[in-house]
């Protein structure tokens, strides 16, 4: 049996239930727009402090995970950059080959090289491309420095290149200026590790100073006349009375190639002009910088002249609007005169 | 679970670090519709210290705390955690033993029958409504649980809570 206390709790409780589930079922029958307010002024209010530590929560969770994404951006980044200065070698290459390409007068096949991770790696050279591609055996490789070698054997698809690391390579050369003529072959004493070359049977009343350029003469059927070969870098040795051997440094390193461009337009052309000096290349970038230096004076000549027009229908407009040009006309020395002005030149 | 007048200052603390809880460690550590509810756990543990009709009240408070911070149909939330916070201390002068067990029951159930009262006030349908009672709702209330004893194990010296067994 209750007392009548615990009946009076009991109705309050149960008042106190009736209360909040009829205020709770007013709130459900508000419109949503209505409960939305009411629950925005609630979070504005007396919630917001309960609302800021939940956006803190919320900012730490996405915190960790953009810097997740941040770390792997990073990764990737480095990744990638670990490859930029094989694409930059890479690129220059291809911009050599390229304006070689464009240099040469005579037909030729682009190839690339296809090395092996072998010890011989540098005297055979294998190149993608062959007999189907128009490849044919004795052919002379270039690379943008020079002379690479000679086609040794084709396939349909590929071809192998001697290069002049080869113990069997030879090639007529002469020195810049043709005053001496002999033959370039690998150096006998070079490690393979070191390969050079040799100018051989060279006159012996001849020398040849440090730096001067060896380019194959077009001699024996095999090679046009022009090609880089190496720069004399001093005597290798005597043979007394008759014979002088120089030590060259090579044009081009086979190792190093990447692409090649296989010439095929015989020997009776020379394509001398397709290696130009370096005096040569840098009058023709001088040339380019004149040129660029010309462009850019034209158009301040153009920027003046636009100017000029400017001024002049200004000064008709205030003319038109005080009687008195003077008034608006601007200092002489303000304004820029065209190259192709027609005035008189200052008395000496 | 009784508590004294002389530790209300622990139960302002216990709110406060369940309040924490439930919208800063829960929302950061704890992603996902099944992690344990703090609010809910707060709630039965003032309600069923408490006469009924202070539960009541309570859980109205708690409520309106819960529809002010979800996106979910204003009332919803007061009336489930109401009538929750009114049974959960109801429940405890059914319940006389109070033992680890009663309490995970007293959270598991206070925490199922809330979701199914918010989502059968909040107008779901019934193949969603059976779905997350029985999936989601279910396993919220088995986390609820979990967390609530542990929180009753860590704060029984505090709060002075009696526990038989």
């Amino acid at each position: 049996m209750l007392s009548a206390s615990d009946r009076s709790y009991s109705r309050r409780d149960s008042v106190a239930l009736a209360a909040c589930v009829a205020v709770a079922i007013i709130f459900l029958m508000l419109s949503d727009s209505a409960g939305q307010a009411v629950s925005a002024a609630l979070r504005k209010s007396v919630f917001s402090p309960v609302v800021w530590l939940q956006s803190q929560a919320e900012l730490g969770r996405t915190s960790r995970s953009r810097f997740r994404a941040v770390v792997a951006a990073r990764d990737s980044a480095a990744l990638v950059a670990q490859t930029v200065p094989v694409l930059r070698a890479e690129n220059a290459r291809l911009r050599d080959l390229l304006t070689l390409s464009h240099r040469v007068q005579t037909d030729f096949i682009a190839a690339e090289v296809l090395h092996q991770s072998t010890v011989s790696d540098e005297r055979m050279l294998l190149i993608n491309a062959g007999t189907r591609q128009g490849v044919s055996a004795f052919e002379p490789v270039v690379s943008p420095e020079g002379l690479i070698g000679v086609v040794a054997g084709v396939t349909p698809t590929s071809a192998s290149v001697m290069t002049w690391a080869h113990p069997d390579f030879r090639v007529s050369a002469y020195a810049a200026g043709g005053r001496v003529v002999g033959m370039v072959a690998p150096s006998s004493s070079a490690s393979a590790s070191e390969a050079s070359l040799e100018f051989r049977a060279a006159s012996y009343r001849d020398t040849l100073p440090s730096g001067t350029l060896i380019l194959s003469s077009g001699l024996g059927g095999v090679y046009p006349k022009g090609i880089p070969v190496g720069t004399v870098t001093g005597v290798a040795r005597e043979q007394e009375g008759w014979e002088r051997i120089y030590s060259l440094r090579p044009a081009a390193n086979p190792s190093a190639a990447a692409h090649l461009l296989v010439l095929s337009a015989g020997t009776d052309s020379t394509i001398a002009a397709a290696f130009p000096s370096d005096s040569i290349l840098s009058a023709a970038a001088a040339d380019s910088i004149r040129a660029a230096h010309a462009q850019d004076s034209l158009l301040r000549v153009r920027i003046a002249d636009s100017v000029r027009a400017w001024l002049r229908d200004s000064i008709t407009d205030a003319s038109r609007g005080t009687g008195d040009a003077s008034a608006v006309q601007p200092p002489a020395s303000r304004v820029p005169r065209p190259a192709s002005s027609t005035d008189p030149a200052p008395s000496q | 679970m009784i508590f004294s007048r002389a530790n209300r200052f622990a139960v302002a603390l216990l709110v406060l670090a369940l309040l924490l809880l439930q919208y800063f460690v829960r929302p950061r550590f704890i992603p996902g519709g099944a992690a344990p509810d703090f609010l809910l756990i707060m709630l039965v543990m003032l309600a069923s210290s408490t006469r009924p009709g202070t539960g009541a009240i309570t859980g109205f408070l708690t409520g309106v705390l819960a529809d002010a911070l979800t996106p979910a149909a204003m009332g919803a939330s007061m009336l489930a955690h109401s009538i929750v916070g009114y049974l959960a201390s109801w429940a405890r002068a059914v319940f006389f033993a109070e033992n680890y067990l009663v309490h995970g029951a007293l959270f598991f159930a206070g925490c199922w029958l809330r979701n199914l009262l918010v989502l059968a006030f909040s107008g779901t349908s019934f193949a969603g409504f059976l779905h997350e009672a029985l999936t989601t709702g279910a396993l919220q209330a088995l986390t609820t649980a979990i967390a609530g004893m542990a929180v009753v194990f860590v704060t029984r010296e505090w709060l002075d809570v009696r526990l038989e067994g």
